[in-house]
């Protein structure tokens, strides 16, 4: 579950930017939300505060189970094992093949052998890269790029997935089957959140949206998308 | 054991990618510990030398032929300096003399009147202490001449005392130089592996996963500097250590038994250089992991 409580975050650089105001928010287990806004709308402000890469100013996060305007430093890590990141730019080890980035956030969380062995390729299947396990990034595409830091989001099986803006540097034909991914995940039960500013596949699959203007939650509703009528 | 194999891994490939900072670390480390390495060895040598030097701190006092034999001598003893005292009559001097001298006996033999003086041979309890001694023992009426092994002690006490210095002055400069140099092949490391640091961050990889590489990093330049300067050390002191014993016979002359074999304390040296280049190398690490890995 993730939930902002009366949440205002200042940032005292430049001026003073007032990057969201009064926001809350209440994700249950399970969601797929769509998080939307122009630039400067707060989308990465928010973000930053759901994987605690910021505290807020004033107001209160809790992200699975976890207070993060609270949560003590050391803890940070293991708070961050319960959360899986999807970034715009992929964020892929060049130096490391697909397999290897994919079990690295395995490693990183002192997971034992075994279960390395078994998951990686399960997550591999789940994003049809299997054949491409040896391969290292730069010889993949944009989209089998970001599919294998999908596999490797979903790896350590997160309860919750965090993507920002992961169809940003993708050819557009190939947001849509990103998206159908994101959207099988979450049918395993994993809330997915994901920032975009792309209209054409929030319309397209539709479900909840929450729409950010100027740091205020102008929208926060569901919408029925044309996928359904397909 | 999994994820240690890895962390070390890491870090020994951080020293091949940054392989040009890594060997000018290297290189000052080596140079600064070899230095200290060697002035240390020098310092021990001096003391093993000057402790020999004090086995044999004997004072030759020689008397006027007129002098009060058992006066001088019961003045000489109570010098809270002297260790024994020993004397030598004129006669027992001059068959010395011939039995060092045997190819002279005859013309000790028939000189017209023996020329050795009553003489004292005086140990002294301190060897630093040997020129205060000799200016007493002059003083004392009725000694005519003091013979002391002054110069060679104080010559090896100047060394000792330049090496220390040398050694202090070298550990305290060369050894900061090194940790400059392994914090910024640190940073750099830091820098290469910004990216993946960012991913370790965002995966909940903790501090100390995160940090291990570059200890690992800055302790196996550390450890190479160590042998490196183990074998140069060896290459050099073996070198002296030959020069000083196989033809010139200097030492044994002054009657001083051999430095310290380098093959006798050659694992202590190791060990020890291991030990600093280790430390020095963390040290770097520890600055530069925590001025640029905060949080």
């Amino acid at each position: 579950m993730v939930e902002l409580k009366n949440v205002d975050v200042h940032f005292k650089d430049g001026g003073g930017v007032d990057a969201l105001n009064n926001v809350n928010i209440r994700i249950e287990d399970g969601e797929f939300v769509f998080i939307v806004g122009d630039s400067g709308a707060g989308k990465s402000t928010l973000l930053k505060l759901l994987t605690r890469e910021i505290v807020p100013t004033s107001g209160r996060v809790f992200v699975n189970g976890y207070n993060l305007s609270k949560i003590k430093n050391k803890k940070i890590p293991y708070f961050r094992r319960s959360i899986g990141m999807i970034f715009q730019d992929f964020r892929l080890i060049p130096d490391l093949n697909v397999y290897e980035n994919v079990a690295f956030v395995l490693r990183v969380t002192n997971r034992p052998k075994r279960e390395i062995r078994h998951r990686v390729p399960y997550v591999l299947n789940l994003v049809k890269l299997a054949d491409r396990a040896k391969m290292f990034p730069g010889k993949l595409s944009g989209g089998e790029m970001q599919r294998v830091a999908i596999a490797r989001a979903f790896a350590s099986n997160p309860g919750l997935i965090i993507a920002d803006e992961p169809t940003a540097n993708i050819d557009p034909a190939l947001s849509y089957d990103i998206v159908k991914l994101l959207k099988e995940i979450n049918k395993c039960g994993t809330t997915v959140i994901m920032v975009t500013h792309e209209h054409s596949l929030v319309e397209y699959f539709g479900g909840r949206i929450i729409s950010l203007k100027a740091g205020d939650v102008v929208f926060d509703d569901y919408i029925g998308g044309t996928a359904e009528d397909e | 054991m999994n994820n240690f194999s890895y962390l070390i891994k890491q870090g020994i490939k951080s020293v091949w990618r940054n392989r040009f900072m890594s060997f000018a670390g290297l290189c000052v480390l080596t140079v600064s510990m070899l230095l200290f390495g060697l002035s240390a060895l020098v310092m021990i040598d001096c003391e093993i030398i000057l402790s020999n030097v004090s086995d044999q701190n004997e004072i030759s006092v020689y008397l006027d032929d007129d002098a009060d034999i058992e006066k001088v001598g019961e003045e000489i003893k109570s010098s809270p300096l002297t260790a024994a005292v020993r004397y030598i009559s004129p006669e027992e001097g001059l068959e010395q003399m011939m039995e060092n001298y045997e190819e002279q006996r005859t013309l000790f033999e028939n000189l017209p009147y023996n020329p050795v003086p009553p003489t004292y041979m005086v140990t002294v309890n301190d060897i630093d202490r040997i020129s205060e001694m000799t200016a007493t023992l002059t003083s004392i009426d009725g000694v005519y001449r003091v013979n002391a092994p002054m110069d060679f002690a104080k010559f090896i006490r100047d060394i000792r005392t330049a090496f220390t210095v040398i050694g202090l002055v070298l550990i305290a400069a060369l050894g900061t130089v090194s940790v400059i140099i392994i914090a910024n092949t640190t940073r750099l490391s830091v820098f290469a592996r910004r990216k993946e640091i960012a991913i370790m961050r965002a995966v909940g990889a903790t501090n100390g996963f995160i940090k291990t590489p570059f200890f690992v990093e800055g302790m196996f330049i550390g450890l190479l500097s160590g042998v490196l300067s183990w074998f140069v050390t060896k290459l050099i002191y073996e070198r002296i250590y030959d020069m000083l014993y196989s033809g010139f016979q200097m030492w044994s002359a002054l009657g001083i038994n051999k430095i310290v074999a380098f093959d006798v304390i050659s694992w202590y040296v190791l060990a020890a250089y291991c030990l600093l280049g280790a430390l020095l190398g963390a040290l770097g690490t520890v600055i530069s992991t925590g001025k640029y890995l905060k949080g």
